[in-house]
């Protein structure tokens, strides 16, 4: 699959830090991809890097589109991202004049921002909600607000940047398993930037970053059964994960298994 | 000390001022506010107060919700109706000044209880398009006006917040004296001034993210049309306007 | 300082057509010197329980007991600095509070306040230091430019000054990593090994508190749930999940071996220990 992010020799920094140095990384089109790391790995830098709310001097092309202040417009079309910040990413007192914003900015005429507007609610099933204050919505409601409105504008690439911190387990399952559906029926790339490690689960790669560099990458459960580096990193591993690697570390068992059901199956065979 | 209920933020329902144009409620709200600068007779005020009131039953918004409003007010009107008295002796011109204090404050939150802020936004749009022949952003300008409402009641709730946290830490603004409160609000001032620069921040960003300026003109999606409703309700308004100034200069 | 809940109710917004009554008929116990959890999906009422205990509000109905002072309706309480004093509440996102340039003038902002003298001040300042972890070298720098592991130590170091006897804390590892989660888990277990402080946590991470906590308190729309140790707890697995109350992973671990396979691991929220019972039993 062709790379729709391509990140070349990327170096940036503030006055007092620099944060990334001749940094690479390379994100095909259709994968599902997690961004990992400790605090001050970069991470959030790389987002504004992404949609061109820093300047990445000519280090960063999205789908083939050079991220400068000539094609931003364009890049912004084609990424969405949703913050972790709940309170302040509404722009609107009601969720459907919220998720009609972008399409109302490129002025959409009045027909077609209203059908986008109902697919998007039916597909989400937030339709009751649509007349709602989303600030006085639950955190899972809000970021499914958040979600359709930049579902609306029909991007290829989704970041969520620590988007699910703020939410209970019930709620940022609620909202992955959104995604994957979306993901797998529209071919969209995600990208997701968490501390979480069990919304990794989620993904096909795992990039795990620190101090604006790549430590490690490669497949999920590649990337997870190397407990020592991540530990090290001050990582959590998903539970089931980290209990498969202890248990197949006192040959109790010798693979990684997600399932519980399974797993216990799998210790207590004969009953 | 901010309850859960303030001013201004927009509340659902199915009326005739909901559905009236938004443009046009901004010009029934200003030739409602010159109205009130104009007259004098206090019969008069008693006429204003008597429209408000069946304004507000029309646009079906709980009664209750421009009472606390007011009642978050009463300090300030007390003082305003105290100054007055003191500098003109009059107690009738004192209570027509805390009089029209109330009517345009519950007048203007009569607009923003019944239009979302987009639709207000489109409104200062509408009012200050005329000012796009001399190069000034008006659109900028409107969606700086709408989004600074739309997020007053969010500020004043993080206010309360910040509050209830110094209090934790013995500043208690309820149960303290006047210098207490005092050193209660100074204590909550600068987070909030720095909440609200980083919520700024934060806005314009995800403002930019979502495209926001990049077309030389952007579509109203939600916008109630100006139907022939409108056009009674403002030559309603406007006539009322000319009835007021007449019986005012007949009654001097 | 044992904490009573009696019955107690609160509606916000009273008496008007939009009133929401957040705590409904609770009563529970919060047991001295130990760690209890408050659990509940969102809108359970959970912070509006530790604004009661906290007087922050006066409940509608019923009463809240802590030793002499009793929280009721209508009723000021007379010594209500006194009763702050003894209840130290951190409130989520602690650091947006910050309003002084260095961290000593932060600390000492509330004890001037109250006249305490300046070696009282020095001493207590010190004192929260040393229970927070940090050494005297932070006295000087900016509250604004610590990393958020240290501004969230330094909000509660702002608590501890008063040298309460509760220490309550709403969602107090909320956006912290996964580095300076285990850093603030160390730091409650010292308040409450060492300097025999009674804590109350409201979190929404089940995990994080199935290993901290020694009691639970789980709401649910403003009605108590269950409450209880915290192995009592969540081993009730059905009641929790109907109300909609997460369960820790290795609580559901251990609740699925026994109805599947008969056999008790033993209460653990450790996955080592997890691991060891596991293999005892296979």
């Amino acid at each position: 699959m062709p790379n729709i992010i391509k990140i070349k020799n990327l170096s940036f920094g503030y006055d007092d830090k620099q944060i990334f140095n001749k940094f690479n990384l390379e994100i095909e089109a259709g994968d599902w991809v997690s961004i990992i790391g400790p605090n001050s790995s970069g991470k959030s830098t790389l987002v504004r890097l992404l949609v061109g709310l820093a300047c990445s001097n000519k280090a960063i092309t999205v789908d083939t589109l050079m991220v400068n202040q000539e094609k931003i417009v364009e890049v912004r079309k084609r990424i969405g991202v949703i913050f972790d910040d709940l309170t302040n990413q509404f722009i609107s007192d009601t969720v459907r004049d919220d998720i009609a914003f972008g399409l109302e900015n490129l002025n959409y005429d009045i027909a077609e921002i209203h059908t986008r507007i109902m697919r998007i609610a039916r597909e989400l099933k937030i339709e009751h909600l649509l007349d709602a204050d989303p600030q006085r919505l639950s955190g899972g409601e809000k970021q499914k607000v958040a979600l359709a409105a930049i579902l609306v504008m029909q991007p290829k690439i989704i970041i969520l940047d620590e988007a699910l911190a703020m939410l209970d387990t019930k709620e940022q399952r609620e909202i992955l398993n959104i995604l994957k559906v979306l993901h797998e029926k529209r071919k969209l790339t995600v990208i997701n930037i968490t501390h979480n490690l069990e919304e990794t689960l989620y993904g096909n790669r795992i990039i795990v970053l620190n101090k604006g560099k790549t430590v490690m990458e490669g497949k999920t459960l590649d990337v997870l059964k190397e407990e020592r580096i991540l530990t090290k990193l001050g990582l959590e591993l998903p539970f089931m994960v980290d209990l498969s690697l202890k248990l197949n570390f006192y040959n109790l068992l010798d693979d990684i298994i997600l399932d519980m059901d399974e797993l216990i199956t799998k210790l207590w065979p004969s009953k | 000390m901010f309850n859960n209920f303030v001013l201004g933020k927009y509340y659902p329902a199915d009326s005739l001022i909901h559905r009236m144009n938004s443009f046009n409620k901004l010009l029934c709200v200003l030739t409602f506010l010159i109205g009130i600068m104009i007259i004098n007779q206090l019969i008069l005020y008693i006429m204003l107060i008597i429209f408000t009131l069946i304004i507000i039953i029309i646009s079906k918004v709980p009664f209750v919700l421009f009472l606390s409003g007011l009642k978050k007010m009463s300090i300030l009107m007390a003082v305003v109706f105290l100054f007055e008295l003191l500098f003109s002796f009059n107690v009738v011109s004192a209570f027509i000044l805390v009089i029209r204090i109330i009517l345009i404050v519950i007048y203007t939150s009569i607009l923003t209880y019944t239009t979302t802020p987009n639709e207000i936004t489109y409104a200062f749009e509408q009012l200050l398009s005329p000012l796009k022949a001399i190069k000034v952003p008006v659109t900028d300008l409107a969606f700086l006006l709408s989004l600074s409402l739309r997020f007053v009641p969010l500020t004043l709730e993080q206010a309360n917040k910040i509050l209830k946290s110094q209090a934790s830490r013995g500043i208690d603004f309820k149960h303290s004296n006047i210098k207490g409160k005092i050193v209660a609000l100074s204590s909550m001032l600068v987070p909030m001034i720095i909440l609200s620069l980083k919520r700024a921040e934060k806005l314009a960003d995800v403002m930019e993210v979502r495209l926001y300026g990049v077309e030389p003109t952007r579509t109203y999606y939600r916008l109630n049309k100006w139907t022939k409703e409108d056009n009674t309700i403002f030559t309603f308004h406007l006539g009322f306007l000319i009835v007021l100034i007449i019986c005012e200069v007949v009654m001097l | 300082m044992e904490i009573i809940f009696n019955e107690v109710s609160y509606t916000y917004n009273i008496k008007t057509s939009l009133a929401q009554k957040a705590i409904d008929t609770v009563s529970c116990k919060i047991p001295r010197g130990n760690i209890t959890g408050i659990i509940g999906p969102t809108g359970s009422g959970k912070t509006t329980l530790i604004e009661l205990i906290t007087a922050l509000l006066n409940p509608h109905e019923g009463y809240i007991k802590l030793n002499k002072f009793k929280i009721e309706n209508n009723k000021q309480i007379s010594n209500i600095n006194n009763l702050r004093s003894k209840l130290g509440l951190m409130f989520q996102f602690p650091e947006e509070q910050f309003f002084q340039p260095t961290v000593k003038k932060e600390l000492e902002f509330g004890m001037k306040y109250f006249n305490y003298k300046l070696p009282e001040i020095d001493k207590r300042i010190n004192q929260a230091l040393k229970m927070v972890g940090l050494d005297e070298s932070y006295l000087e720098r900016n509250p604004f430019e610590l990393s958020h592991g240290e501004k969230r130590k330094v909000a509660l170091a702002s608590i501890l000054v008063f040298n309460p006897k509760v220490v309550i804390l709403d969602e107090p590892t909320v956006g912290l990593d996964n580095r300076n989660k285990k850093r603030l888990v160390k730091l409650i277990r010292r308040l409450k090994l060492i300097y025999h402080k009674t804590i109350i946590i409201v979190s929404h991470d089940v995990d994080l508190l199935y290993v901290l906590a020694d009691y639970i308190v789980a709401l649910n729309k403003g009605k108590l749930v269950t409450s209880g140790s915290k192995y009592d707890v969540f081993s009730q697995e059905e009641l929790l999940t109907n109300n909609n109350i997460d369960i820790p992973k290795v609580a559901n671990f251990t609740n699925k071996v026994l109805k599947r396979q008969k056999i008790k691991l033993g209460n653990y929220c450790e996955i080592n220990d997890l691991i060891k019972a596991i293999y005892r039993h296979v």
